[in-house]
């Protein structure tokens, strides 16, 4: 125990002597094991892990299918389907449906804030199992036509806006101008609505917040705007669910011909559907820390078979001195797991912000089902792996320290070249395999890094720089009249321009890149029309004037839209450039006409007035969808994004509220945002998985670096010896670089070799995973070979030039 | 190195030291090995320095071999100021016009004995064949042409040092330098490489040798004492 101690306060004595040493190892393991547990714990948060509701393998996702429909869509289900599947569907314990709204919360006294709400139907609680931290949650007595006004707020809302009040149940608040009675607090921690949803604040009763809820009419079936989920009978397979919704849906087809033509149903697991977007980066990820691991434990195996040979002298000493073999080993073995402690702490706060990185990136609806977390078994197994080859490097000297004979010391030469050439070949092979890993992950990345880089890069179509958006809902019974809409935006914008810096303000009901869509099968004037659900689906846009301008799109043609187009008087639409190539062919689209119908006859014909540039909805890998758009007046939509163009807009940011509450002091804000922000957040998870896979592939460049600098510094320092020889006998500078360099570049080359064949696979899994990557991109691979060949020769020009200053006369000294 | 051949009148010496000193500066502590030189050795002449130990005897000859700068002073060599050249001159001189023989062989341990010999020429970038036929005299003139596929462990002490000569002289050097080359062989090894140095003077090489012994001194026709860094004795031999 005395001898522990003692090996412990020597190694702590060895790490202030050699610190630059001792910081390296460190700075790898940490590394190693902080990357490792990220990635073990996200994957177990996502892929293993089962979502933290009761019997969760029952719960299930329901989906609505238009084959003709260019993308899936969500949500996807009317409330008359929704009906009739929950009256037939016996597979199902439980069905429920939820319909997403933004609430403005007005309390005197306070800003009114923006809070994310769900319409919920009886059995959602009941369903996932959730019960109330305080009063009661909805349940199927709530949820029906011409119910109470109730609502069940979320624990942190109510540790946040209500004080954690004990007092809160019975209470009212105010939601869109409407008075809600607070009839509980939901589980702490519960923030749940639907898959495709991020955490929410609030839940209704759906029958009481859905305007029309159990109108069974073709216009509320074909307004298919909920998302259902359901928990299947206790042991009905998602198969046999799948067999009797279809058939289900089967039927509705027959009996509602007009909505229902081609509508299937797709069931789905609902922790798949949850973690769908997030799976193939996780996967990408962990191969990429695989390979980090890789290079990190060949890495600390090198460093400390480095340390060992150099200790050898020491060893030599204590063997001497009467130090048994199992005692050198024991010291050797002692410092091995101080080091491992250490870097395992350091590891594991490392990984806390890896994973937070990652758990900010992904969608937000993963992370309002699901807690990614450090997860305490992965940091032990990713300890262990490390440990593992810290043993392997730890005990490969022990084993050789035992063999060390004291006299070895007093044979200078003889100890010199005495230590075995198998370790420094097991050096150089380490340093060999850590270039040909870093290699193949480097071709891995950069293939993903560059497809992704190709994406950020497309144009949007519109000016995203100096460009703000705020949301605002109009949901309050003030805004049921048309004019109001109107009024309120022409005022709110009319503020708008006369802040400072201000260069042009509108509107628009989609945004670009915001995630939303409008619109849906149309009919041109004077064309045959297309037959029900085969025809082509047209955008819609409602936007107040001034919006070209603001957004900086082209007019190709004609003109745009002022005051004077109101309603009332002629219906008028302004088409994009791919719209007119689409469906005009060439001919000039002003003054023909079109309308968003199907299958029965136009009612409102608009006339084409103008022409301009195509805009990315979808995402900017997303190829441009046709669009139309129309002035508000003419089309009212209550979900606005205000588009602002200012020379600041961080101010414009921060003063939006204001400058709306001036106009509607019960109005908020429901979200405010620069659009630069919008579209790098369409680039959605690509975008982290593209800068983690960045920083895996800089430490694994950094990594590879430092083994050839090290091996290559060593190598070099047991020879200056026979470099003061060469300059003796007049070897130029230049010459004695190159030896030393030539040391390295070998490592470099063979790394390289090996690595090709390594990389390519890397590359054809990488082309699997990551959509528009071609494996064999010659740029890239260049690209890496080069990028790894200047790093290498960075990393031995240093001991190349430290040669180069060894005094020639040094040869004359025999030391 | 044709100007040089040019330029030399034959009146003027081959190597010219005009008061040089060597100081060495460790921890505070300044050593002056060598306190205002001044020396002349002719073309052709074979000279033995002499001294105890410490008293700069391998710090002289490390100037001379242009291993080392004097701190100051002056050095000619071959009529041409070598004590300020640049790193990159000293190099060429060293290659082209000294040779040196060390205590302890200097071998390098990885080349062959004849990858060793060729080494200098390697550098000095002569053509293979010409290389070839260099090494194979050099060889040859201290008979261990045929060791010239061994590495150096694998030869005795003698025989490591006679490669050292062979590497020393393939070069055609005007100058050979030797420090202590005996120090490290048992007498018989000592006296076969005396002898090879002997033969090289004898076909016209001008020699340079510090040695500790009285004996082997005395084979040179002129000798050279040191003490404590100053020239106290500089005689031909009777
Ligand atoms: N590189 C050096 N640094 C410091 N002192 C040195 C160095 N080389 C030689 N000296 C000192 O210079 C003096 C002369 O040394 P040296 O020329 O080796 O003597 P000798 O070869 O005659 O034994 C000695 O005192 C020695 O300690
Ligand atoms: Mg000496």
């Amino acid at each position: 125990m005395l001898s522990l101690l003692a090996d412990v306060r020597f190694t702590l004595r060895l790490f202030r002597r050699a610190p630059g040493f001792y910081a390296t190892v460190l700075a790898v393991l940490v590394c190693g094991v902080g990357a490792t547990t990220a990635m073990f714990s996200i994957a177990e948060s996502l892929l293993l892990r089962p979502l933290p509701f009761p019997e969760p393998k029952e719960l299930t996702v329901l989906e609505s299918t238009e084959p003709e429909s260019p993308h899936p869509r969500r949500p996807s289900v009317s409330v008359p389907d929704f009906l009739d599947w929950k009256a037939q569907a016996t597979t199902f314990a439980q069905l429920a449906a939820v319909d997403h709204e933004g609430f403005s919360m007005a309390s005197a006294g306070s800003t009114p804030e923006s809070l994310s709400g769900t319409g919920v139907s009886g059995d959602f609680f009941p369903m996932l199992g959730i019960r109330p931290a305080l009063g009661r949650l909805i349940g199927a007595d709530d949820d029906r036509v011409g119910g109470a006004p109730v609502v069940v707020v979320s624990a942190a809302l109510w540790h946040r806006r209500f004080a954690s009040d004990p007092a809160l149940v019975g209470r009212a608040v105010t939601l869109n101008g409407r008075p809600f009675t607070v009839i509980g607090v939901a589980a702490e921690g519960f923030e749940f609505s639907s898959v495709t949803s991020k955490r929410v604040d609030v839940w209704t009763p759906l029958a009481v917040t859905y305007a029309g809820y159990a109108l069974m009419t073709p216009d509320e079936r074909a307004n298919r705007s909920l998302e259902v989920m359901g928990r299947r009978q206790h042991g009905v397979s998602l198969e046999n669910a799948q067999k009797q919704l279809s058939a289900i849906a089967q039927n509705l087809e027959g009996a509602h011909p007009d909505t229902n033509s081609k509508v299937g149903v797709a069931v789905a697991d609902m922790h798949a559907s949850i973690v769908e977007s997030a799976r193939s980066s996780v996967f990408v990820l962990l191969g990429a820390v695989a390979l980090v691991l890789a290079i990190v434990c060949a890495n600390i195996a090198n460093l400390l078979l480095a340390r060992a040979q150099s200790r050898r002298g020491e060893m030599a000493i204590r063997s001497a001195l009467g130090a048994a073999p199992s005692r050198l080993a024991l010291q050797v073995v002692t410092e091995t797991v101080v080091i491992f402690a250490l870097g395992s702490v350091g590891g594991a706060l490392l990984s806390t912000v890896l994973v937070d990185l990652f758990a900010s990136g992904i969608d937000h609806n993963v992370t309002a089902a699901i807690t990614i977390r450090v997860d305490l078994t992965a940091l032990l197994a990713s300890l262990a792996i490390c440990l593992l080859c810290g043993a392997f490097a730890g005990l490969v000297p022990a084993h050789a320290v035992t063999r060390v004979e004291p006299h070895e010391i007093l044979k200078e030469n003889a100890a010199r070249s005495g230590v075995s050439r198998g370790q420094a070949s097991m050096r150089s092979v380490l340093v060999v395999a850590q270039v040909a890993v870093a290699f193949a992950l480097l071709v891995g990345s950069g293939l993903a890094l560059k497809a992704f880089a190709e994406v950020a890069a497309t144009p949007p179509g519109f000016n995203p720089t100096n460009l703000v958006e705020g949301f605002v809902d109009l949901a309050s019974v003030k805004y049921e009249k048309d004019e109001k809409v109107v009024t309120f935006l022409r005022d709110v914008l009319a503020k708008v321009r006369e802040q400072p810096g201000v260069q042009a303000a509108s509107a628009n009901s989609t945004l670009p890149l915001g995630g939303g869509e409008d619109g849906g099968p149309f009919a041109i004037e004077g064309t045959t029309p297309w037959r029900v659900g085969e025809g082509p689906v047209l955008g819609r846009n409602s936007i107040s004037p001034d919006y070209f301008r603001t957004m900086e799109l082209p007019i190709l043609r004609g003109r745009e839209f002022t005051e004077s187009d109101r309603v009332g008087g002629r219906l008028v639409a302004v088409i994009s450039h791919a719209t007119a190539e689409r469906f005009f062919h060439g001919e000039d689209p002003i003054g023909r006409r079109i309308d968003w119908v199907e299958g029965q006859k136009a009612r409102s014909w608009r006339e084409i007035v103008g022409v301009v540039g195509d805009v990315r909805h979808g995402g900017l890998d997303i190829a441009v969808t046709p669009e139309a758009y129309i002035p508000v007046a003419q089309n009212p939509n209550r979900s606005m994004s205000l588009v602002v163009r200012t020379a600041n807009p961080d101010a414009l940011v921060e003063s939006l509220p204001r400058i709306v509450q001036a106009v509607d002091p019960d109005q908020g804000v429901w979200r405010r945002q620069r659009m630069t922000d919008v579209v790098a957040r369409s680039l959605g998870a690509q975008r982290h998985v593209a800068s983690l896979l960045g920083a895996f592939a800089v430490a694994a460049l950094v990594l590879s670096t430092l083994g050839v600098f090290g091996l290559v510094s060593y190598a070099t320092a047991q020879r200056t010896r026979e470099i003061g020889i060469r300059l003796a006998i007049g070897a130029m500078p230049e010459a004695v670089i190159l030896l030393v360099m030539k040391s390295g570049l070998r490592l470099l080359g063979v790394g390289l070799l090996l690595g090709l064949p390594a990389a390519l696979i890397v590359a054809r899994i990488v082309a699997s995973h990551v959509p528009r990557v071609s494996a064999f991109d010659p740029v890239v691979y260049t690209a890496i070979t080069v990028l790894l060949s200047v790093a290498s020769v960075a990393a031995c020009l240093a001991p190349a030039l430290r040669a180069v200053r060894t005094p020639p006369a040094s040869a004359v000294r025999c030391d | 190195m044709t100007q040089v051949e040019q330029t030399i009148s034959p009146s003027s010496p081959l190597i010219q030291l005009k008061g040089v000193k060597k100081a060495f500066f460790t921890e505070e502590l300044e050593t002056h090995a060598l306190s205002d030189i001044h020396l002349e050795i002719a073309k052709g002449e074979y000279v033995a320095i002499e001294g105890p130990s410490g008293s700069g005897k391998t710090t002289l000859l490390s100037i001379l071999g242009l291993l080392d700068t004097p701190s100051s002073g002056a050095y000619r060599l071959h009529d041409r100021e070598v004590g300020s050249l640049d790193a990159r001159e000293r190099a060429r001189i060293r290659n082209r016009e000294i040779g040196f023989i060390f205590q302890t062989f200097n071998l390098i341990g990885d080349l062959t004995v004849w990858e060793n010999v060729e080494l200098p020429l390697l550098y000095r970038g002569l053509p293979t064949a010409e290389r070839k036929r260099r090494v194979e005299a050099a060889l040859d003139r201290v008979k261990m042409t045929h060791r010239k596929g061994h590495m150096p462990f694998q030869l005795s002490g003698g025989q490591q040092q006679r490669i050292a000569v062979a590497r020393a002289v393939a070069g055609d050097p005007l100058v050979l330098f030797a420090d202590e080359p005996t120090g490290s062989l048992d007498s018989k090894n000592g006296d076969t490489v005396m002898d090879l140095l002997g033969e090289l003077h004898a076909s016209g090489a001008t020699v340079c040798i510090v040695t500790h012994s009285q004996e082997y001194a005395r084979r040179a026709a002129r000798t050279i004492h040191i003490f404590d860094g100053r020239v106290v004795g500089d005689a031909l031999a009777a």
